[in-house]
């Protein structure tokens, strides 16, 4: 996708007459700076623009909350650590898709994954003895949360390979089912009897992630950095990677080359389940310390727009991530100064994803036809 | 032929695309109360004709009159307010709406609500149904109707405009024999009753011979012939639609390799009584194979010649393993299996359909190239387009075959269609297969190309390679094949000495008129026939 989308600006500027097209090959880079503007920086500016519009309309100085969000996010030491730990499931959960999304498998299934993962979590803390030792545990649960993930995202991806079942219904209803699941298991099996919403009780400390040093941010962080240039491997450098953009493209002639199409589509699914797996295991081992009935603020569904941000490249999710963390930790200091609700942040979102879209389309509108 | 009684007249209609010269001078009577039949192969220039004569394309020259009238048709809308209308091949339906509501669509509400608009239609539909005996009910959801009624609704479309002339574009592709009967007799009555009349564009002989007052023959884009009652005839129009002359350059074809000595190797590609569902889909010209049964022998070519529509895309896909036999196997190799991936990895594959099948439009030359090598290998290693070597292979690749533009980084899609093909074909030849499926491998390329492509396949088969054949171009199979099998109505009317063949033993057998092998004129071997 992210090729495809990048090859279309390409070929818009190769449309444009030759003396100007001479001169935009021979400033390559000032070519490649137009692009990255075209593709992140005027979408990022429509969006900013949007919201300032709503904040005015709504009476508030846009230059004012902006300042806020900022304060909140950079200007102090927790809201920082907030925002890396918000980063790090959108991080891992935004990989995942954009592998996906590549393989034009359009699973929106994050969000159910993350919370399947919840569960396998728990059920080994509070199963496991707290004698065990505490690595090999970790482990176990880190894994039994990937693989809680995938066996989420294989029915998804059985359905859409054998049964032809659209993947972003079959996706998004198991988002409900595992949410849902999630907060069966807490009322019916580990419900913390003293509290008065809906929570397990804490973790044994035992059971902790380990923290980096002297910060509330815990290895989760640097285990989704670690995967960035594993699925840059994976998804550009790859025979895998290939297989998944010529499937993307064409799977019908990718079947006639002898590509297992449907095989690799699942695997597709697999992965993308494992890593939002990961993500939810990390956000309960390492930051939530429990369950509890709204363990997540909607990661999966903001993955998928730091995943479209990102145009799918695992290197473009780390700066998207961190910029759609900040606006939902920020939002949450204009929310205070201002008294603006935090659901205003996710209309900014939306906006700005909204912009990515339609810059697409004008972008292919542009195009000769043929 | 200008007569009082002339409908449309068309006279010297040339079209141009780019350099392909789609009707080049062509003149064309309909006659008031006639079927007319617009006869020719795939790319001879019929429909772009009918285009031209439903406004939908400008002609480049040459003049149209309708009704003694000279007219400029600029669009579909001065077609049928000339009381023009086309009956396309691909109905222009919404299926979630009723008839009526389908029809009402196109129409002018001129400030009435809409549900007045519609019961008008329906209480007209209605009365046009009865009258004509279609047997459509306005209120009748369109997703619920057969082809044969959709067809229906659309000629109810043209009836309720009153149109005078019908242009019906491959009108019983999608008809059972039961519909094609009742088609053809209501388009009797409409002819002869009502002085309305019809173009009936087919590549069928037999069709049209049983209905059309005169036939129209279009070859390579100019009219070839026009016959009448007195001289029309099948053979007639065999000859007219094949064309008498001798193939060109034969023997300039054949002499790069003496075909009958390859023709010794052993068997590589195995058909055995095969029968397979129709490949359905988009493609309305899907039909289902019976009992095929033939042997690819190493390096032969074997060709397959019949009218489009007749199980080519059937056998195509079934050779390529992309189809599963409902019954009977297609061995490779004596033992091997051509279904599932590992078939398909093992078949080098020329398909019909480029865009979709050949290669993938949005990925570079090199990847389209190196695709095949996606296939197979450690998943986890390096992607062949970054390895050295396959990139070089590519190059080699790009500059053997001439690929322009010469650049690796080129997407496919910004090619032309001959470099395209070019593309495939420097994919899966590149590394001489043993076996080959090269479907409609030179359709719409111009002559270098596709000279060029036939070069490929004689290339691989003199390498060794078995290489089956399917072409409706009889030229090409004449000139490359070994031997010819004629596929008709999804079963092989037999197998001819490519050398020793008529061009009216092949055309009979196309058109479905010869017994099958009638001929028998081939050396020691007997017509592989079916059980």
């Amino acid at each position: 996708m992210e090729t495809t989308r990048a090859n279309l600006l390409s070929e818009a500027t190769e449309l444009r007459p030759v003396r100007v097209h001479a001169v935009w090959r021979s400033t390559g880079g000032v070519r490649q700076a137009v692009r990255l503007a075209g593709m992140i920086v005027v979408p990022l500016g429509t969006g900013l623009l949007v919201g300032s519009l709503l904040m005015w309309a709504l009476g508030i100085s846009p230059l004012a909350a902006f300042r806020t969000m900022l304060e909140t996010v950079v200007g102090s030491r927790s809201g920082f650590t907030d925002m890396l730990l918000y980063a790090t499931p959108l991080l891992l959960i935004a990989l995942g898709y954009g592998l996906a999304y590549r393989a034009r498998v359009w699973t929106v299934g994050g969000e159910g994954q993350f919370h399947a993962a919840a569960i396998a979590v728990a059920a080994l803390v509070f199963t496991l003895p707290p004698t065990t030792p505490r690595l090999p545990g970790l482990l176990l649960m880190l894994a039994a949360g990937s693989a809680a993930g995938m066996l989420w995202a294989l029915l998804p991806g059985w359905l859409r390979v054998s049964r032809q079942v659209n993947e972003v219904v079959s996706t998004l209803m198991l988002n409900f089912v595992g949410i849902l699941a999630m907060h069966w298991v807490i009322r019916t099996v580990f419900r913390d009897p003293f509290a008065g919403i809906l929570q397990t009780p804490p973790f044994p400390r035992v059971f902790d992630l380990p923290r980096l040093a002297g910060t509330r941010l815990h290895i989760g962080l640097i285990m989704a950095l670690a995967l960035v240039p594993v699925l840059l491997y994976v998804m550009h450098y790859s025979t895998y990677g290939f297989r998944i953009k010529a499937i993307g493209t064409n799977p019908w002639a990718s079947r006639a080359v002898g590509i297992r199409v449907d095989r690799t589509i699942i695997m597709v699914f697999l992965i993308s389940g494992m890593l939002a797996g990961l993500a939810g295991a990390v956000h309960v081992l390492g930051a939530a310390h429990r369950l509890i009935g709204d363990l997540s603020p909607g990661f999966g569904y903001t993955a998928i727009m730091v995943a479209l941000l990102a145009r799918c490249h695992p290197l473009g999710a780390v700066p998207s991530a961190l910029l759609l963390a900040g606006l939902a930790v920020g939002s949450e200091g204009i929310q205070v100064e201002f008294g603006i609700p935090t659901d205003f942040v996710q209309v900014f979102a939306a906006v700005l994803v909204l912009c990515i879209l339609a810059g697409d389309t004008l972008i292919w509108k542009g195009r000769s036809p043929s | 032929m200008i007569n009082m009684g002339a409908s449309v007249v068309m006279r010297g209609i040339v079209k141009r695309f780019g350099h392909v010269v789609a009707n080049d001078h062509v003149d064309f009577d309909l006659a008031l109360g006639e079927i007319h039949g617009l006869l020719g192969e795939n790319g001879s220039g019929k429909t772009t004709l009918m285009s031209i004569l439903y406004g939908l394309y400008q002609p480049d020259a040459g003049e149209i009159r309708v009704h003694g009238a000279p007219v400029a048709l600029r669009g579909p809308r001065d077609a049928l307010e000339r009381g023009i209308a086309m009956i396309p091949q691909q109905f222009r339906l919404v299926p979630t709406l009723t008839v009526a509501e389908n029809i009402a669509l196109g129409l002018d509400p001129r400030g009435r609500p809409h549900r007045h608009l519609l019961r008008d239609v329906e209480r007209r539909l209605m009365a046009l149904s009865e009258q004509y005996g279609l047997q459509i009910a306005p209120t009748a959801a369109v997703g619920r109707l057969s082809m044969g009624e959709r067809q229906r609704v659309e000629i109810l479309r043209a009836l309720y405009h009153d149109s005078r002339v019908l242009l019906m574009d491959e009108p019983t592709s999608v008809l059972t024999p039961r519909e094609v009967d009742r088609l053809l007799q209501m388009l009797a009555a409409m002819t002869k009753n009502e002085r309305r009349s019809v173009v009936l564009v087919t590549h069928k002989i037999l069709e049209v011979l049983g209905v059309a007052d005169r036939v129209t023959v279009l070859r390579q884009g100019r009219r070839v012939a026009t016959l009448g009652p007195g001289d029309l005839s099948a053979d007639a129009l065999v000859a007219a639609m094949m064309g008498q002359r001798e193939p060109p350059a034969q023997a300039s074809w054949s002499a790069a390799s003496p075909r009958s000595a390859r023709n010794q190797g052993r068997p590589i590609l195995e058909f055995r009584a095969v029968c397979v569902s129709p490949a359905g889909g988009s493609d309305l010209a899907s039909r289902p194979l019976h009992d095929v049964t033939f042997t690819v022998r190493s390096g032969e070519i074997f060709g397959i010649a019949g009218v489009e529509g007749n199980g080519q895309r059937e056998l195509e896909f079934a050779a390529a393993g992309l189809l599963t036999p409902t019954a009977g196997t297609i061995a490779l190799d004596g033992n091997g299996d051509s279904q599932g991936h590992s078939g398909r990895a093992a078949v080098a594959y020329i398909p019909s359909d480029r865009p979709r099948w050949g290669v993938a439009l949005d990925l570079t030359v090199a990847e389209n190239l190196l695709l095949r090598h996606a296939a197979g290998g450690d998943p986890w290693a390096l992607a062949p387009t970054r390895r050295p070597q396959p990139l070089a292979d590519a190059d080699n690749a790009i500059a053997t075959f001439g690929i322009h533009p010469p650049r690796r980084r080129a997407l496919v899609r910004h090619l032309s269609g001959g470099n395209g093909q070019k593309v495939v074909v420097a994919r899966e030849l590149y590394r001489l297969p043993a076996v080959v499926v090269a479907a409609q491998p030179t359709a719409g390329l111009d002559v270098a190309t596709s000279t060029f492509v036939r070069g490929q396949l004689r290339r691989v088969a003199s390498a060794g390679a078995a290489v089956l054949l399917i072409s409706s171009d009889l030229d090409e199979l004449q000139g490359l094949c070994d031997r010819i099998g004629v596929i008709y109505q999804g079963r092989l009317m037999g197998i001819w000495d490519a050398q020793t063949v008529t061009r009216a033993a092949l055309g009979a057998a196309m058109a479905g008129l010869a017994s099958a092998g009638g001929d028998g004129n081939h050396a020691g071997e007997s017509p592989i026939r079916g059980h």
